[in-house]
């Protein structure tokens, strides 16, 4: 009796799984290892693929849009994932007062996060119009000449990053919230009795008692921008000349406007490495560094 | 001491003040250009408000173009989505938790995998496994011959339903109810299914809500898969729509403004009214919804 109810529990289980588990397989699972065969090949629509062992790579590593596109990616996560991170634990920091009422702000905050890229990215090709354009008034209002910002390849990709800063900065404000409430007040009475300053109660208790959030945000912010393509695509289409192309918007151009699956596939792979390289040292650092332990 | 206290909170509402007026301004932007009339854009500066605030910019840009059918498609595809995901999610989260059967934790802990796959690595092959799906859009069984499930709702929704961070959050607010609650509704002659749908589900609730405003939101907002899986005006989602729009009406910005702030509207207003829900997603999660 009781080993049929045990086969009849487990068959159930299965049954309950098997939709979300089909799914996960055939679109996260099977992908990666299909994306790392089609890599090997010259894989395009119609036509049957052939095994071509690493002459995508070998081609990849002279191509001089990838190679702009891979310097314009590391720019963007450099300075665009070290801005949230910085002002977003900043924001975190202010809105956690208790001496303020700060739930209204933190809504406003946070709006930018919630809203489309396409919208939040049209809206900002207005604002940076040259002619029309906020931030060509305020240049006015100083006597700068105006900047046709996207259609100037030194300006395209900064205006770019600043934009991504404003959109993302609210997840980690929360996220970081979230953290610093979790830091139990007795704490901070501790430090203080001790005698030490803000600064000192900041870097020496707060923010080592946060670091598994800043360690996690640092990790999932460091794969998003790593994967920054949408707002490229609308705003400038990886122009002016290439200055704001990036690794998905190439991936992107090469497989679905010039169907050339397996090249694209091949920078996918590479994507993943670099990725994963990054991730990889982010653990070691931090495990040397502060003791974090995920 | 009081005073000092008094100044510190002034200061601080006047920082916070000014922050969230820098965060909120390009909405606001968007919001009064909307309204403004085409003679007025027509001026060859900047100007915030507008003179006169006109409705026809809204009227003008939602009859250019198939905007009713955009809507429905976002409608429909953000619906399905969420209550299939939530569906698929949940009910896989009651197995993992509750059901005992061989390999069960591990697969669960492989299905997390998923959490650190960047959708854009992906969607090549995606998008060839559903171009090439057996009998779907005049393909034969072997997948050949016609489009598969390219330019199909289901196309756009199927990938996005398994949600491995739905069914781990389920998960833990599953492992918070009594075992005791599945062991008497057992004794009553009640099916481990009936338990999952009769009991867990309309328990759960806030982590129902949770997960789903997430979804709706991601899902409402989509750009990247739309744009590679459909060619056909009529399948085109609101973000594609207004992608597209704003490339051939770039003389147009008040028609432009008037299509991105109703795009944006119903999410706002559906962050905005729960946002208590949202934001204990937002921090349980670190995953984008």
């Amino acid at each position: 009796m009781k080993v049929k109810v045990g086969f009849r529990q487990a068959v159930l289980g299965y049954l309950m799984i098997a939709p979300f588990y089909m799914v996960f397989l055939f679109i996260y699972l099977v992908p990666v290892l299909q994306t790392i065969w089609n890599g090997f090949t010259d894989r395009k629509i119609f036509e049957e693929p052939n095994f071509i062992g690493f002459a995508n790579y070998v081609q990849i590593f002279q191509d001089q849009y990838f190679i702009k596109a891979l310097f314009n990616t590391l720019i963007y996560v450099l300075f665009a994932h070290f801005g949230v991170m910085v002002i977003g634990l900043a924001l975190a920091l202010l809105v956690n007062s208790k001496l303020v009422k700060s739930n209204a702000f933190r809504a406003a905050y946070f709006l930018p996060y919630v809203a489309s890229m396409v919208g939040v990215s049209i809206i900002w090709i207005w604002m940076l119009d040259p002619t029309k354009g906020f931030f060509n008034y305020i240049l006015k209002i100083f006597g700068i000449n105006s900047i046709n910002w996207l259609a100037d390849s030194r300006w395209a990709l900064p205006a770019i990053i600043v934009m991504g800063i404003w959109k993302g900065v609210g997840y980690n404000m929360l996220v970081n919230l979230a953290g610093l409430q979790g830091v139990d007040e007795s704490y901070y009475e501790a430090a203080i009795v001790d005698g030490a300053n803000k600064w000192q109660v900041f870097w020496k208790v707060t923010f080592p008692l946060i670091s598994p959030t800043t360690f996690f945000l640092f990790i999932t912010g460091m794969i998003n921008s790593f994967n920054m393509f949408e707002q490229v695509n609308v705003m400038t289409g990886g122009g002016p000349m290439n200055a704001t192309t990036t690794i998905v918007h190439q991936i992107y151009t090469r497989a679905f406007l010039k169907y050339q699956m397996g090249y694209a596939s091949a920078e996918s792979v590479l994507l993943m490495l670099l990725m994963g390289v990054f991730v990889f040292f982010a653990f070691r650092f931090s495990k040397r560094g502060s003791g974090v332990e995920m | 001491m009081k005073n000092k206290m008094k100044i510190k909170k002034m200061a601080l509402y006047v920082v916070m003040a000014v922050l969230a007026m820098i965060f909120l301004f390009p909405f606001l932007i968007m919001l009064l250009t909307a309204f403004k009339s085409p003679a007025e854009l027509q001026q060859p500066y900047f100007s915030l408000f507008p003179k006169e605030f006109s409705l026809d910019n809204f009227i003008g840009a939602m009859s250019t173009g198939n905007w009713a059918r955009y809507f429905a498609n976002s409608i429909f595809i953000t619906a399905v989505t969420v209550l299939a995901s939530l569906f698929l999610n949940s009910m896989a989260a009651y197995a993992f938790t509750r059901l005992k059967f061989p390999g069960r934790d591990l697969l669960f802990a492989f299905s997390l995998v998923a959490l650190m796959i960047p959708e854009q690595v992906i969607m090549i092959p995606v998008f060839l496994e559903l171009k090439t799906f057996p009998l779907a859009g005049g393909n034969d069984i072997f997948g050949v011959g016609g489009t598969g499930l390219l330019n199909t709702y289901a196309g756009l929704i199927i990938p996005f339903v398994a949600h491995p961070f739905g069914v781990f959050l389920c998960r833990q607010f599953f492992m918070t109810l009594p075992k005791s609650l599945d062991e008497a509704a057992v004794l009553d002659g009640c099916s481990r299914f009936r338990v999952f749908w009769n009991i867990y589900l309309p328990l759960s609730k806030p982590t129902l809500v949770t997960l789903g405003l997430l979804k709706a939101v991601t899902t409402w907002n989509q750009y990247t898969w739309p744009l590679i899986l459909t060619n056909k005006d009529e399948m085109r989602t609101v973000q594609l729509a207004l992608s597209n729009f704003s490339t051939e009406f770039v003389t147009n910005w008040g028609y432009v403004m008037a299509a991105t702030t109703l795009i944006i509207l119903p999410v706002a207003i559906l962050f905005l009214c729960l946002q208590k829900y949202y934001v204990s997603g937002i921090i349980s999660s670190g995953v984008k919804g």
